[in-house]
């Protein structure tokens, strides 16, 4: 479980080591937690995101290069599937990996979770 | 010239003829990738970089789709409400409504739907009658509503009228 309380809106993770895939809609606010995880990373190094521009700027396989990290969120994977897969089982051993992917079949253990988001909080379960 | 088209919603079946300006019925025309024989366009993978190319006009197809994805309301081509009151630019808006606001502005490519959403697909299904999509080859599950909803859609070479019928056929005939 990760909770970032310090900021606004407040990110909580209630979720155990692991790969996990959001609900297969739109609009539920994942793009923004991508975002959001961004800045943050900045401020606290163990949360970090990845999305499809990034991919001219830096690899996959860079991202977690970072040993503090506890919580990473790939957004737009159906965009770079099976890009890394090696790197996010390894990871999620220790840490968290959220992804929004809508049609790639991951050849891992992976578990369906629920992101609800208000105006203040963004809860991932 | 790419013309004005009526939009859809729950309306009566009998009254779900949509004409361009020159009478012909178009339809929304979804592809299934590696399956289908796409038209001459070319197709557009990155949905993000699509939309950079063109602006909202508010239309209604605009708007229904930001409510009924989004939940949400269109204020001017650069801007919109989002559900909690706040205004912000539509680069702001998902991937999803993205897809199908591509669709109905940007006629002249094949639009990857490959970042889709199931409640987007539903949506645009819904509301849109124009545009090419491509799907990747596999079963969709299309929510149904209580009544039956007119579409204009042609899939797998077949053309579709009712959202149910279009429903079963995604969950049960649709390549996967």
């Amino acid at each position: 479980m990760i909770e970032l309380t310090k900021f606004r809106p407040v990110i909580r993770v209630n979720l155990e080591p692991g790969v996990y895939t959001f609900v297969k809609d739109s609009a539920d606010g994942k793009s923004y937690l991508c975002h959001l995880l961004r800045k943050l990373s900045t401020a606290d190094n163990r949360v970090n995101s990845y999305t499809y521009s990034d991919k001219s700027v830096f690899s996959l396989a860079q991202l977690f290069e970072n040993k503090a990290l506890e919580l990473v969120m790939l957004d737009r994977y159906d965009m770079y599937p099976g890009e890394g897969v090696a790197e996010i089982a390894e990871f999620s051993k220790g840490g968290i990996v959220l992804i929004d992917s809508k049609n790639y079949e991951f050849p891992l253990r992976v578990t369906t979770c629920f992101l609800t988001m208000s105006a203040n909080e963004m809860v991932i379960v | 010239m790419i013309c004005n088209l009526e939009v859809k919603g729950s309306i009566p079946l009998s009254s779900s003829i949509k004409l361009s300006y020159e009478g012909v019925a178009m339809s929304l025309t979804i592809y299934f990738d590696g399956v289908s024989q796409l038209p001459n366009l070319p197709v557009e993978k990155d949905v993000e970089i699509l939309f950079m190319t063109f602006k909202l006009s508010g239309c209604d197809y605009d708007r229904r789709i930001l409510s009924a994805i989004e939940q949400s309301s269109y204020k001017d081509e650069l801007f919109f409400v989002d559900r909690f009151g706040s205004t912000l630019r539509v680069d702001c808006l998902s991937t999803g409504s993205k897809t199908a606001l591509s669709l109905y502005h940007r006629r002249d490519v094949v639009v990857s739907g490959v970042e889709l959403g199931m409640n987007a697909l539903t949506e645009t299904v819904k509301y849109c009658s124009v545009g090419s999509l491509l799907l990747p080859a596999r079963n969709y599950y299309i929510e149904c509503e209580l009544e039956d909803v007119a579409i204009d859609v042609m899939c797998g070479g077949r053309h579709f009228a009712s959202l149910d019928e279009f429903s079963d056929y995604m969950m049960e005939e649709a390549p996967g």
